[in-house]
């Protein structure tokens, strides 16, 4: 009997759970992109603002923003943001902006995805390299732009960066605009250089000279090490890079449209064994190879690595404010190339893009907000002089191409501006293909395979790296195809 | 006559006490489902729901634009079938299993056996023991991974002192289950330990008393009393040890991320990237459904023997 009762309570517990997680679920739901949006969403608007809507003045409307700084950032940036917000308010007081941190080092895709799923997703954010938007694209978790970037001015003036179109149009639709292109190169601490006894100004850049003088400057009783290499699970990122600068591709497409995986050929093999031999052969690296993108990091900024492949805006706010290092002993070189191949030095980007969940009204205010804080010049100007009034100028150019923020970084040592606008000319963008992240992912193992066996052979490199293609061939069919 | 109605009377009586009774197992009933209530809705909101809410999103090509996405019934069952890195993963973590028995279950048994043999200042050692039980485990975790650093890291300059070469630690595929273990051996192996000192105190002295009258020496007591007297709780320990091993996620999360070359990645880990790297939100779940049906069988293992004890 008590078990009759106990099961026959225990279902209707868990009907009546089914029921209230479905209830709240259809009533929260937001309308879907494509539907119209749903009447309870304009008059929560309403209710929101507290007025009725006018004719002139637009209807109150209210965006997320994940833009917030947290609570490591730098009391400066917190007053810096709190003023753009304060002239945003000002020059639409009609758009609520709910802006919300996420902490650091939070996995950002994870919490987006989190977040659409909770219907707490943020209407506009600038988090996603432009690479990621083919896929994103496709799996319909960003929102279209086509409306908003087929009609815009500044573009058909030519004052926007072009450099992501490829990849950010899909299928003849715009799913983002330009946030800050980057550009990567090699940053060198020029004192433990010196330190060592060698010449900073006569850094070799092909790689067998390179992996000597790092290995000369490495000296492990002292934790000094020559090269920070970054073999955590972000590695096929750089290791982009030095296929290219062994003269290979990571893929090319196929006629259809399909692409064909090319990082088990030569120069990928030749790449993963130059990472292996300035393991084992140079001993040039930190120990922990597989140390987290902080930890490298830290390793640059507090003096125990000479060299890592970075962006070096990144490390002088660090170096120079947080540790006291003097900004002349920071320089940049472009990543070394295997003897006889070009060096490349890789740019990527962030771009900013709008949630598939927004009402029409949220779109044209998270457009607003997109123009204002990453095209009005007034607004780059001062997030350009802020930053290097406080010692962290801005090298990455914005997506507007007729304001340089670099003519704002007074303080840089002179020679950094005539570098950096050589690199510029050696840029080559990240491949943006669809799955390229599951690419990136899916050579984790087999780059960190290599790079920590001693006795690894060429063959055996190649042999881990064409299994690992085969796997994504084998996995995404529709994207890959050997042909 | 009044024999008849002192009968009808007494009838009465029985009949009206019985319906009192009956209605006070009913209310009694009534009153502990009500105590019952709020867990089992917070049960059934929070622990079935998920569940069930897993199991349903196992059968889709799940989408978070557009929940739950295609339905494309068993395929991502199948697809465990064909998947090398799951292959791998299990492999995984039953040799993280395999180690967490050599190390996390012997330890406290015997740690648990001398704590329970000291006389002066007891109770100093068993807190000792048991406070990096009660400590966060993510910042021990965190700690962990900065003692393990081979370049930097305390392990290896302990090494130093003693004029041993320097180890790899983390990044060493042979070695990276034993480490990523160890500060579990020292953070769990503490309530482990507790409940082997209870049941190892739970063994009547006299028994102790008897067999030294009787000339037995410390190994017969150990083998005849003392092992046979806990054998109950070890039983159980056991399968909860395997369920636990099973289920390994923050060691190797925090300290490894899975690496070097996938050498530590445990089956929910690799649910967990297939799911929020991946974006393939319902094949990790068709992974975990998997697990959760191994652990209900191990489950029904463990209540079965604890039954029978």
């Amino acid at each position: 009997m008590n078990k009759k009762l106990f099961s026959i309570l225990l279902i209707m517990v868990l009907i009546m759970a089914m029921i209230i997680g479905g209830c709240t679920k259809a009533a929260d739901q937001p309308s879907q992109p494509g539907e119209e949006p749903k009447v309870e969403d304009e008059k929560k608007q309403d209710e929101a603002s507290g007025e009725e809507p006018s004719e002139e003045q637009p209807k109150e409307v209210t965006i997320v923003t994940w833009d917030k700084p947290g609570d490591t950032a730098l009391p400066w940036q917190v007053e810096l943001y709190e003023e753009k917000m304060k002239r945003f308010r000002e020059k639409y007081p009609w758009i609520k902006v709910e802006d919300i941190s996420i902490p650091p080092g939070t996995d950002y895709r994870q919490k987006y995805d989190q977040g659409l799923l909770a219907n707490e997703e943020p209407t506009v954010t600038a988090m996603f390299p432009y690479v990621d938007i083919p896929t994103r694209a496709k799996d319909g978790s960003i929102g279209d732009l086509t409306e908003f970037v087929e009609n815009w001015d500044l573009r058909k003036e030519g004052k926007v960066f072009t450099g992501f179109d490829d990849a950010i149009q899909v299928d003849g639709k715009w799913y983002a605009v330009p946030y800050m292109p980057y550009q990567q190169h090699i940053v060198i601490n020029k004192k433990l250089i010196r330190d060592a006894g060698l010449d900073p100004e006569d850094i070799p850049t092909t790689w067998d000279e390179f992996g000597e003088f790092c290995a000369q400057i490495t000296d492990a009783s002292k934790n000094r090490f020559g090269f920070g290499l970054m073999g955590m699970e972000w590695c096929a990122w750089p290791f982009t890079n030095f296929v290219w600068n062994a003269g290979g591709e990571m893929g090319v497409q196929n006629p259809d449209g399909t692409w064909r995986l090319t990082f088990a050929e030569q120069p990928g093999v030749d790449a993963a064994m130059f990472w292996h031999d300035l393991v084992w052969e140079y001993k040039c690296t930190q120990k922990n190879v597989l140390e987290s993108y902080d930890d490298l990091f830290a390793d640059f900024v507090q003096g125990r690595t000479a060299m890592q492949w970075g962006g070096i805006s990144g490390y002088i706010n660090d170096y120079v404010n947080k540790y006291g290092g003097d900004i002349n002993d920071l320089d940049l070189m472009t990543t070394p190339a295997k003897e006889g191949c070009e060096s490349y030095n890789l740019a990527g980007g962030e771009t900013y893009t709008i949630s598939p969940n927004a009402t029409p009204e949220q779109r044209e205010a998270a457009w607003l907000y997109i123009q204002f804080m990453g095209y009005d010049l007034e607004i780059l100007e001062l997030t350009s002089k802020v930053s290097a009034e406080n010692g962290s100028p801005i090298f990455r150019p914005f997506g507007r191409t007729d304001f340089q923020p670099l003519d704002y970084a007074t303080d840089i040592p002179e020679a950094w501006k005539k570098k950096l606008t050589d690199l510029s000319a050696t840029a080559k963008p990240e491949p943006w293909m669809p799955h390229w992240n599951d690419v990136k992912n899916a050579l984790v193992k087999p780059l960190q395979t290599i790079i920590l066996t001693e006795d690894m052979t060429p063959e055996k490199a190649k042999e881990l790296l064409e299994q690992c293609a085969e796997d994504l061939y084998a996995k995404y069919p529709d994207t890959f195809k050997k042909q | 006559m009044i024999r008849i109605m002192r009968s009808k009377r007494k009838n009465k009586t029985v009949i009206t006490g019985r319906k009192v009774q009956h209605s006070l197992e009913l209310w009694n009933n009534v009153q502990g489902w009500l105590f019952l209530l709020p867990a089992l809705i917070a049960f059934a909101l929070f622990k079935y729901y998920p569940i069930f809410q897993g199991l349903f999103v196992s059968l889709f090509r799940f989408s978070v634009a557009k929940p739950p996405g295609e339905f494309i019934g068993l395929q991502n069952y199948i697809r465990l079938f064909k998947d090398a890195e799951l292959k791998t993963a299990i492999i995984n973590t039953l040799e993280f299993t395999g180690i967490s028995f050599i190390c996390g279950f012997w330890g406290p048994i015997l740690l648990a056996i001398l704590v329970n043999e000291v006389r002066h200042s007891s109770t100093f050692f068993r807190t000792a023991y048991f406070l990096p039980a009660i400590s966060p485990g993510i910042g021990m975790l965190v700690l962990w991974k900065y003692i393990w650093q081979p370049d930097y890291g305390l392990a290896n300059y302990i090494l130093s002192l003693l004029g041993l070469p320097a180890q790899l630690w983390l990044n060493d595929v042979k070695l990276v289950k034993w480490v990523i273990f160890f500060p579990g051996l020292i953070i769990w192996g503490g309530f482990n330990y507790l409940i082997y000192l209870a049941a190892v105190q739970d063994i009547p002295q006299e028994l102790f008393e008897s067999a030294s009258i009787d000339g037995a020496g410390i190994l017969q007591k150990l083998w005849h009393i003392l092992l046979p007297g806990i054998s109950p709780i070890v039983r159980i320990m056991v399968i909860l040890q395997i369920i636990g091993a099973m289920q390994i996620f923050d060691q190797p999360y925090i300290m490894t991320g899975g690496g070097p070359a996938g050498a530590s990645e445990t089956v929910t880990l690799y649910a967990f990237k297939t799911a929020y790297t991946g974006q393939e939100f319902g094949y990790a779940m068709s992974i975990l459904v998997c697990l959760f049906v191994v652990l209900i069988i191990l489950s029904y293992i463990q209540l079965r023997m604890q039954k029978e004890d």
